[in-house]
C-alpha cells in the first residue's frame, strides 16, 4: 500500500483490490467448482457426470503411482492443485511437469525442491473434485499452496520455472509460486535423475499415447 | 528416447526394457533386467554399446566394468520401477510370441506353451490327493461342514479316506500341514478352478499359477510336474524345475501365517501362535518339492535327464557364477549320489588309460595317439554326466573333486609327454581337452593356462629356432663351377666344405684363409689369382680360382659358416688363459709376445701389450707390430697364414672398444 493511496484516501480500494486478488488466487487453487468452470462448459459437464471419488474402486496397483491407479482429480486444473498441495512425509514440496498421457491417465514427472526425490505419477482428470488421499510415501497439505508445476511438458525441467510460467496463461500465473521462491533452490540445487527414475521414464514414454514435446 | 540393444539378440532399440523388434525378447528376469539396464546409454555410451552389440551377436559373455551390474540392480530396487517392469513384462507376453532365441530364464509365461502332457498321466494329482481336494472343503469352511462334507463324500470316495480327510482338517495342529500342502490365501472359486484346470488344460493352468504367492506357485507347480511328458523339451522342463525352486525359496513363513490365520479366522479354528510352526511346515514342503522333481525327472532317459539336470544349474547359477537356490542345491546333491558309481567306475577307466599312455609313450606318437583319442572319449562323456555337479560347485565356491584329480592326473600325463618324450601336440592336446572340459574347476583352470602359455612358448621357440636354422642353411650354402673346360665344384652347407669330391665337416675345421694376387706384363694387368683354403687336422684344401663372384660369395659363406666359430673359440680359449701361436708371435688375451731378429745374436722375445701393438696390411700380409719398436713384428700372409683373417677380425675390433683384454670385444 503506498503512501499516496493513504493521503488520498484509497487505502480502501487498495485493499479491497488485493483482497480481491487474493480471493481469486484462492479460487483458482482450491475451489474446485471455480476450476471446473474455467474449463468451459463441455468439460464441466463430462467432469461434473463422473464419479466423485478419492481412489478408483477398480484401481490396481500403488494408488498414484501405478497406471492402473490413477488419482482422480478435477480437470487439468485440479491436476495442479493436487500435486502443488502433495509432499513427502518428510514435508518437502515438490516441482512438476506433465509429460504426456497414456490414453485418459496423465503423467506427471516430480521432483522435491531439494532435488533429493523423483517420482512419477498417474492422474486421471475426467472427475468433479480431487482425490482428498494421497499416493504411499506422501501427504497432502491442509492448507491450498500456490502451484508449483505445470500442465505442460518442460524440456529443461525443473531449471526453466521461470519460462514455463511465463508462458502459462495470464489468469493462472497469478496462483503461482513467487519466482523468489523457487529461483534460489536452482541455483543451489543440482537436480540430475537417478538411474532407477531414468529407467522409469523410458518405460512411461514408451507407453505415452500423447506427448508434449514432440 | 534412451538407445538400448537387446540383451538376447543386440539389436537396437529405444528403452532399456521395452520389447525388441527384431527378435519380440523382452527382459522379464532379474538378470536380464539389470544386463538391459547396464545396455543403455544411460551407464554406457554408443560406442560401447555397439561393442556390446558384436559380443552378443558373437555369444561373448558380456563383461561390465566393476559396479555397473551393482548400479543397475539397486536401481532395480526402486518400488515403483519394479511394478512398472512387471506390467510391461506382462503386456509383452500378452502382445508377443515367444523370442526366437530363449533367454536364459524364460519366464513361464513363456514355457506354458510347451507343456507336453503325459500319455499315461495319473487322473490324480499331489493337488487332488490333498484333504480339502478330498473333502471338496475350502480352507474357510467350519467345522460342521467339514464333518457334512465328509459323510457327503464318503457315498462317492473311499471311507476310510475321508474320514482320515475330516480327522485331520478338524485337528487344529494337524490341520496346518495341510493347509500349508493346499493353496493358502486363493478364494475358494479359484482353488476348485485350478483341479479342474490341471486335469484339462495344462497350459492355461500353469499360466493362472505364474501371478500367485509363492507357496501356492510352488505347490501347483509341483503337482504339475507328475504330469509332464519324458518328451517335452529340456529347456522347458528345466525352465519349471528351476522356476519351482527359485518360488520356494521365496516363500516367507510370516506371509504363509497370515494368510493361514485370515482363513482360520473365517472358519472358526484357532489361529496359529507363530511362524515356527509354519517354518517347519515349509521345510517339509521344500523336501516335498525336492522328491517331486527327482520323481518326475526319473521318468526322463538317462540323457535327457543329464541334459535337464545340466540346463537347471547353468540357468540357476548362471553357470556357476551365482548362488543356485536351495532347493537345486539339494537336487544337485542327490544327483552327485545317483551318478557317483558310474563317475568312479569311469574315473577308473581313465586311470587305466593314463598308464597306458604313459608305458607306449616310449614307442612314440603312432602308440599312443589311438590311445589319446580313446582317453578323449571318455573323459569327455565322464564330464558330460559330471557338468551339474561341477557347475553347482563352482557356485558355491567349491570344485567337483573327483574331476579335480582327474584333471590334475591328464595333465601330468600331458607335462610328462612333453618332458620325457617331446611330444609337444600330443600335451597340447590333452590341455585343449581339459580346458574344454574343466572349465569349471579354477584351479585347474589357472594351471592349464599356465600351461598353456608355456607350450606356446615353447612352440613358438621351437619355431624360432627352427627359422634361424633354415635361415643360417640359406645364408652358408654355396655351390659354384671352377674351370673353363672341365669343371669342378666348389661347394659349402651345412654338410661341410667341399672341393673336388672331398669334404671336410665344418666342425672338423681348424683354420681357414683368402687372399688375392694380381697379376700384370710390363705394368698391364693380366688378371687377377684368388686362393682360397681350408684345413682340419690332418689336410689342407686349397683352391685356386679366378672367378672375383665366385671368390667373394664363397668366403662371405665360410666366413659366417667356420669363420665366426673359430673365433668365438679362440676368444673363449684366451679368456680360459690359453695362448695361441702365430707364426711366430703367441697371442694371449691382453697382448702378443713377438719376436725380433737380430743379424749377429739370438732373437728376443718381447711381450708387448694391445695398447703398445699396432696392425696394418701390406703385401698381402697382415702385419702386428710393436708400435716403437720397427723390428718387433709379426707378418702373417694371408695365402698361407691359418687363421689371418681370424686375428685380424679380433684385434681390429678389439682397438674398437678399446677394452684391455681380447675375450672382451664381444662383451658389450
Amino acid at each position: 500500500m503506498g503512501f499516496f493511496s493513504k493521503l488520498l484516501g484509497k487505502e480502501d480500494e487498495g485493499q479491497k483490490a488485493l483482497r480481491e486478488a487474493m480471493q481469486m488466487i484462492w479460487k483458482i487453487v482450491d475451489d474446485e467448482k471455480f476450476q471446473n468452470t474455467l474449463l468451459g462448459d463441455e468439460m464441466e459437464a463430462l467432469l461434473n457426470s463422473a464419479p466423485a471419488i478419492d481412489e478408483r474402486p477398480d484401481g490396481q496397483g500403488a494408488f498414484g503411482l501405478d497406471q492402473r491407479n490413477p488419482i482422480p482429480v478435477n480437470g487439468a486444473i485440479g491436476e495442479l492443485a493436487y500435486l502443488s498441495r502433495l509432499e513427502t512425509n518428510n514435508g518437502e514440496r515438490m516441482m512438476f511437469h506433465r509429460i504426456g498421457s497414456i490414453n485418459t491417465i496423465d503423467v506427471f514427472e516430480a521432483v522435491t525442491y531439494s532435488g533429493s526425490g523423483w517420482f512419477i505419477f498417474f492422474i486421471d482428470l475426467y472427475h468433479p473434485r480431487r482425490s482428498r488421499k494421497a499416493p504411499p510415501g506422501f501427504r497432502l497439505a491442509n492448507e491450498p499452496r500456490q502451484f508449483s508445476g505445470f500442465h505442460n511438458f518442460c524440456r529443461n525441467f525443473p531449471y526453466d520455472f521461470a519460462d514455463a510460467k511465463q508462458a502459462s496463461p495470464e489468469m493462472l500465473r497469478m496462483a503461482y509460486i513467487p519466482l523468489g521462491n523457487v529461483m534460489p533452490q536452482m541455483e543451489k540445487t543440482a537436480f540430475t535423475r537417478p538411474m532407477s527414475h531414468k529407467a522409469k521414464l523410458d518405460i512411461v514414454i514408451s507407453n505415452l499415447s500423447s506427448r508434449t514435446d514432440t | 528416447m534412451t538407445r538400448a540393444i537387446c540383451f538376447n539378440c543386440g539389436a537396437k532399440k529405444f528403452g532399456a526394457f521395452t520389447q525388441c523388434a527384431a527378435c519380440k525378447a523382452t527382459p522379464s528376469s532379474q538378470e536380464q533386467l539389470e544386463t538391459s539396464m547396464a545396455l543403455c546409454e544411460h551407464m554406457h555410451s554408443s560406442q560401447q554399446l555397439g561393442i556390446f552389440a558384436e559380443d552378443i551377436h558373437q555369444h561373448r559373455k558380456l563383461v561390465f566394468r566393476p559396479g555397473v551390474l551393482d548400479q543397475a540392480r539397486e536401481a532395480l530396487k526402486d518400488p515403483q520401477l519394479v511394478a512398472m517392469l512387471g506390467l510391461v513384462v506382462k503386456n509383452a507376453n500378452r502382445d508377443s510370441p515367444r523370442p526366437s532365441s530363449s533367454p536364459p530364464r524364460p519366464s513361464p509365461a513363456q514355457a506354458a506353451s510347451h507343456i507336453k502332457v503325459r500319455r499315461d498321466a495319473p487322473v490324480t494329482t499331489d493337488l487332488h490327493k490333498t484333504a480339502f481336494a478330498i473333502l471338496d472343503v475350502t480352507t474357510r469352511d467350519n467345522r460342521r461342514r467339514i464333518v457334512e462334507q465328509a459323510e457327503e463324500r464318503s457315498l462317492s470316495v473311499d471311507h476310510e479316506l475321508c474320514a482320515k480327510a475330516r480327522s485331520e482338517l478338524t485337528n487344529p495342529r494337524n490341520r496346518l500341514s495341510l493347509e500349508v500342502t493346499w493353496l493358502p490365501g486363493i478364494s475358494p472359486k479359484r482353488a476348485s478352478a485350478y483341479c479342474t484346470l490341471i486335469r484339462h488344460d495344462l497350459d492355461k493352468y500353469m499360466s493362472a499359477a505364474e501371478n500367485e504367492a509363492p507357496l501356492v506357485k510352488s505347490n501347483l507347480i509341483a503337482a504339475a510336474l507328475e504330469l509332464f511328458d519324458a518328451d517335452m523339451d529340456a529347456d522347458d522342463w528345466a525352465s519349471w524345475i528351476y522356476q519351482l525352486a527359485s518360488e520356494s525359496d521365496q516363500i516367507d513363513a510370516e506371509d504363509v501365517l497370515r494368510l493361514v490365520n485370515e482363513d482360520r479366522a473365517v472358519a472358526g479354528f484357532p489361529l496359529v501362535s507363530g511362524p515356527e510352526l509354519v517354518e517347519e511346515e515349509v521345510s517339509n514342503r521344500r523336501r516335498y518339492y525336492k522328491d517331486a522333481i527327482k520323481n518326475a525327472i526319473d521318468r526322463l532317459p538317462t540323457k535327457r535327464m543329464i541334459d535337464v539336470m545340466t540346463d537347471v544349474v547353468e540357468t540357476a547359477t548362471l553357470s556357476g557364477e551365482e548362488a543356485a537356490p536351495l532347493l537345486i542345491d539339494e537336487l544337485i546333491d542327490s544327483y552327485e549320489l545317483g551318478v557317483r558309481s558310474f563317475l568312479e567306475r569311469e574315473a577308473d577307466n581313465v586311470e587305466k588309460l593314463i598308464g597306458s599312455i604313459r608305458s607306449s609313450a616310449s614307442n612314440g606318437v603312432r602308440a599312443v595317439t589311438p590311445l589319446i583319442d580313446k582317453l578323449d572319449r571318455v573323459i569327455r562323456n565322464w564330464d558330460r554326466v559330471a557338468q551339474p555337479i561341477q557347475v553347482s560347485m563352482k557356485s558355491r565356491g567349491l570344485e567337483h573333486d573327483q574331476s579335480r584329480r582327474m584333471a590334475l592326473d591328464v595333465r601330468g600325463l600331458g607335462v610328462d609327454l612333453f618332458n620325457e618324450h617331446q611330444m609337444l601336440d600330443q600335451a597340447e592336446r590333452l590341455t585343449n581337452l581339459l580346458r574344454d572340459v574343466f572349465a569349471e574347476l579354477p584351479e585347474v583352470v589357472n594351471r592349464l593356462e599356465e600351461d598353456s602359455v608355456a607350450i606356446s612358448n615353447i612352440q613358438r621357440d621351437r619355431e624360432k629356432a627352427q627359422k634361424q636354422a633354415n635361415d643360417w642353411v640359406q645364408e652358408i650354402s654355396f655351390e659354384g663351377q671352377i674351370g673353363l673346360v672341365f669343371k669342378d665344384t666348389l661347394r659349402i652347407s651345412p654338410n661341410g666344405v667341399e672341393w673336388k669330391g672331398s669334404r671336410v665337416a665344418l666342425e672338423n675345421v681348424t683354420g681357414i684363409g683368402w687372399g688375392a694376387t694380381r697379376n700384370s706384363v710390363n705394368g698391364i694387368p693380366t688378371g687377377t689369382d684368388y686362393f682360397i683354403f681350408w684345413c682340419d687336422q690332418h689336410n689342407v684344401t686349397r683352391v685356386q680360382l679366378n672367378r672375383e663372384t665366385v671368390y667373394s660369395t664363397f668366403i662371405d659363406k665360410l666366413w659366417k659358416a667356420v669363420g665366426v666359430r673359430l673365433l668365438t673359440e679362440m676368444l673363449g680359449g684366451l679368456r680360459e688363459g690359453k695362448r695361441y701361436r702365430f707364426g711366430n708371435a703367441i697371442l694371449d688375451d691382453f697382448g702378443m709376445e713377438l719376436t725380433k731378429s737380430h743379424l749377429f745374436s739370438a732373437d728376443e722375445k718381447i711381450k708387448a701389450t694391445w695398447a703398445e701393438l699396432q696392425i696394418w696390411n701390406a703385401n698381402g700380409s697382415l702385419h702386428v707390430g710393436k708400435t716403437n719398436d720397427k723390428k718387433a713384428v709379426l707378418e702373417l700372409p694371408y695365402q698361407g697364414a691359418n687363421n689371418a683373417h681370424v686375428l685380424e677380425a679380433a684385434i681390429r675390433t678389439k682397438f674398437k672398444t678399446g677394452n684391455p683384454r681380447l675375450s672382451s670385444i664381444f662383451d658389450d
